[in-house]
């Protein structure tokens, strides 16, 4: 049973230029205990998505998008999107929380970490006693891996380094046991022996309150490390989605495929040629009709200038591609 | 290892940046940030240097082009001009290691043309308010009399030639840089780098901040250039699996220090130092089926104001012994051109990643 689904939503922003649709109709759901990888290029619309979520778009320029986000965790069961205002801040935080990218522009530089968890405790578990949540607060901060929490709570962002600063915002994140996990980046501003902790931290973390997560990042190394389904979205539209092993594997859609191959891995042979994804991609105001990756596309046909629809090559593998059968 | 083909060579190249506080401005200690390093480097040759944040892989790679002056050490670079191409008064002999620290501001800005750099974030690089055409001219108009464009047409005419050699159409010319896309931006970087033809060019990140995509078209880009031109490259990345792409020879450093370094087969197949198995071993690979022991590191880099006595790796390493916090581990060369700064390097607790 999945714990959110993602069903079709279309993101509008209304621009100088016109109505830009930043997502074109993204469907995906996340089981409980799951992690879904959300993996594609500056621009394809990862972070809208998770704001879509969240209820977060910048106003006015975002409109509410269309479609429907449930949210079903057995006892529970709604539409994120039909949801009155004063009722979503009951949902933030305690049912589906945020792991932002950089810590230093999340936290606020001006309250302590102590403070900032505090406020997040206070707001979902008003009647709590203070001692109890500075009480609770130390045992976020131990349970992230923060030496000495007790010493560390009072302390200021600045003071930390950037994985303890990552730390600190997982602790806020989890500080209401939410059950769906949103992470937008949260690894990328960080080290690979840093992000290697961090990327631990998360998956222990999972396991002990069978969370969900959802993770947003443009490095595939990480989600074939953390995911169990994988979307790779472009410009927009999901163009495959699938379990990891799928996508990593028989990667289906041609962008997935050329993707995997422009990556150099450590085997890759030395100063070989690297494959390249010709051109870059279009602008969202000029997007073509039909396929929107089909002029970087090598297999491009006319066929691509119509509406493209989704194959299930087999259960839980989907591409977006009119010419798949033949590729 | 100095023979003829050495184009830049470093002697405990070290970089401090002191520290002053209260009202006098008294100075209290010093950043470590680059804290002796010595290599060579051959002509045409691709030297990565690798490390964590903060490890002073940006700060080595600015003091080679003394952008910052060395707080001790000797880099030099060779000559390569001829007796022609060279200003009056020009002492050193064709051939001959030239030790920056010794020229004249005159002479290094005469030496300038041979080492040059790509930026990070090609963005911040660029002059915003200058269209593509005036920045990639203005290396030819710093170093007048120093190369053949002396009139502007000739040099219009070298910038489109250059604008070509990196993949950008002809109309980029009189295009300014927020009209272009990130790959494109760094295209113009490199086009302004090689201008000059310089011997070596040192790249600071030239593909983090690029997408996957974009990334290997780049790449590819740096490569043939150095196949066409023979430049010699220093590649400074923190991504590994970029950097043993391109990189011939691997330099890890970590607080300033170089802990390993060996061609960059050797170093993935058999990293012998703790902190290059902890860093390769963290790389994430795109493999789900991969399912490789992963060492985790404990705790952050320690500051470089007071980095740790003796091995400066050893409260983070998991093979720490008493000796490790009292002497400091010398680079040595454990197999031919394979040096490790580790006390117990080749002789205990190695294990294969």
């Amino acid at each position: 049973m999945a714990i959110l689904e993602v069903k079709n939503i279309v993101t509008t922003f209304d621009t100088d230029r016109g109505c830009a649709r930043a997502l074109d109709g993204v469907t995906f759901s996340v089981e409980k205990g799951k992690t879904l990888g959300i993996v594609g290029e500056s621009g394809c619309g990862k972070s809208v998505t998770s704001l879509s979520i969240m209820r977060l778009l910048p106003k006015p320029a975002g409109n509410t998008p269309e479609g429907e986000i449930i949210f079903n965790n057995g006892s529970e069961n709604f539409d994120i999107l039909t949801l009155p205002a004063k009722d979503m801040l009951k949902i933030r935080g305690k049912k589906i929380a945020m792991i932002f990218q950089d810590p230093l522009t999340s936290l606020n530089p001006v309250y302590t970490v102590g403070a900032q968890l505090i406020e997040t405790i206070k707001l979902h578990f008003p009647k709590m006693k203070y001692d109890e949540m500075v009480n609770r607060s130390i045992e976020l901060l131990n349970d992230v891996g923060i030496p000495a929490p007790e010493k560390r709570i009072w302390e200021f962002p600045h003071q930390l380094s950037g994985g303890m600063r990552q730390r600190v915002m997982i602790a806020i994140a989890l500080a209401c046991e939410p059950e769906v996990l949103i992470a937008d980046e949260p690894t990328t501003a960080l080290d690979v022996t840093i992000q290697a902790q961090i990327l631990k931290l998360m998956k222990d973390l999972q396991k002990k309150n069978n969370m969900a997560i959802v993770f947003i990042t443009h490095d595939l190394g990480v989600v074939a490390e953390m995911c169990d389904d994988v979307c790779v979205m472009y410009a927009g539209k999901v163009a495959e989605q699938g379990s990891v092993n799928d996508i990593f594997e028989s990667p289906r859609h041609p962008y997935t495929q050329g993707l995997l191959k422009s990556i150099p891995k450590l085997e890759t042979e030395q100063k070989s040629k690297l494959y390249e994804i010709e051109g870059m991609v279009p602008d969202l105001f000029s997007m073509p009709e039909g396929c929107r990756f089909q002029n970087r596309c090598p297999y491009a046909k006319e066929v691509c200038q119509q509406e493209i629809p989704y194959h299930d090559v087999k259960e839980n593998h989907r591409v977006n591609c009119i010419r798949l059968g033949e590729i | 290892m100095r023979d003829k083909n050495t184009l830049l060579s470093l002697s405990n190249v070290k970089k401090y940046f002191p520290i002053h506080k209260g009202v006098f401005y008294r100075h209290v200690g010093d950043v470590h940030a680059v804290d002796g390093i010595t290599f060579d480097v051959q002509e045409g040759e691709t030297i990565g240097l690798v490390g964590e944040s903060g490890c002073g892989k940006s700060t080595l790679g600015k003091t080679i082009l003394h952008l910052y002056n060395p707080t001790d050490g000797e880099i030099s670079l060779k000559n390569t001009f001829t007796q022609e191409e060279a200003p009056e008064g020009w002492p050193f002999a064709e051939g001959e290691l030239v030790n920056l620290e010794k020229l004249t501001s005159k002479q290094l800005r005469f030496m300038r043309q041979n080492m040059q750099m790509i930026f990070q974030d090609p963005m911040e690089a660029l002059n915003s308010r200058m269209p593509v055409g005036t920045i990639i001219e203005e290396p030819f108009i710093i170093h007048a009399g120093e190369h053949p464009f002396d009139t502007p047409a000739k040099r219009k005419e070298e910038v489109l030639r250059l604008l070509k050699e990196v993949g950008l159409p002809e109309s980029a010319y009189y295009k300014y840089p927020h009209q272009f896309s990130g790959g494109q931006r760094q295209r113009i970087g490199i086009a302004r780098a090689i201008a000059l033809k310089p011997k070596l060019v040192v790249c600071d990140e030239p593909v983090s901040a690029l997408d996957v995509s974009v990334q290997s078209q780049v790449l590819n880009l740096m490569v043939k250039l150095q196949k066409e031109l023979g430049l010699t490259y220093i590649f400074i990345a923190h991504n590994l699996s970029v950097v043993k792409f391109i990189a011939d020879r691997i330099c890890v450093m970590y607080l300033g220090r170089i802990v390993e370094t060996a061609k960059s087969e050797e170093i993935y197949q058999k990293p012998l130092h703790p902190y290059t198995q902890a860093l390769i071993s963290a790389i994430p690979e795109p493999d789900p089926n991969l399912d490789k022991e992963k060492q985790i590191l404990e705790g952050d880099v320690p500051s470089p104001i007071d980095p740790p006595s003796g091995c400066h790796f050893h409260p983070r390493c998991p093979y720490a012994q008493s000796v490790c916090q009292e002497k400091e581990p010398e680079l040595r060369e454990l197999e031919e051109g394979h040096c490790v700064a580790c006390h117990f390097a080749g002789n205990q607790h190695q294990r294969s990643i």
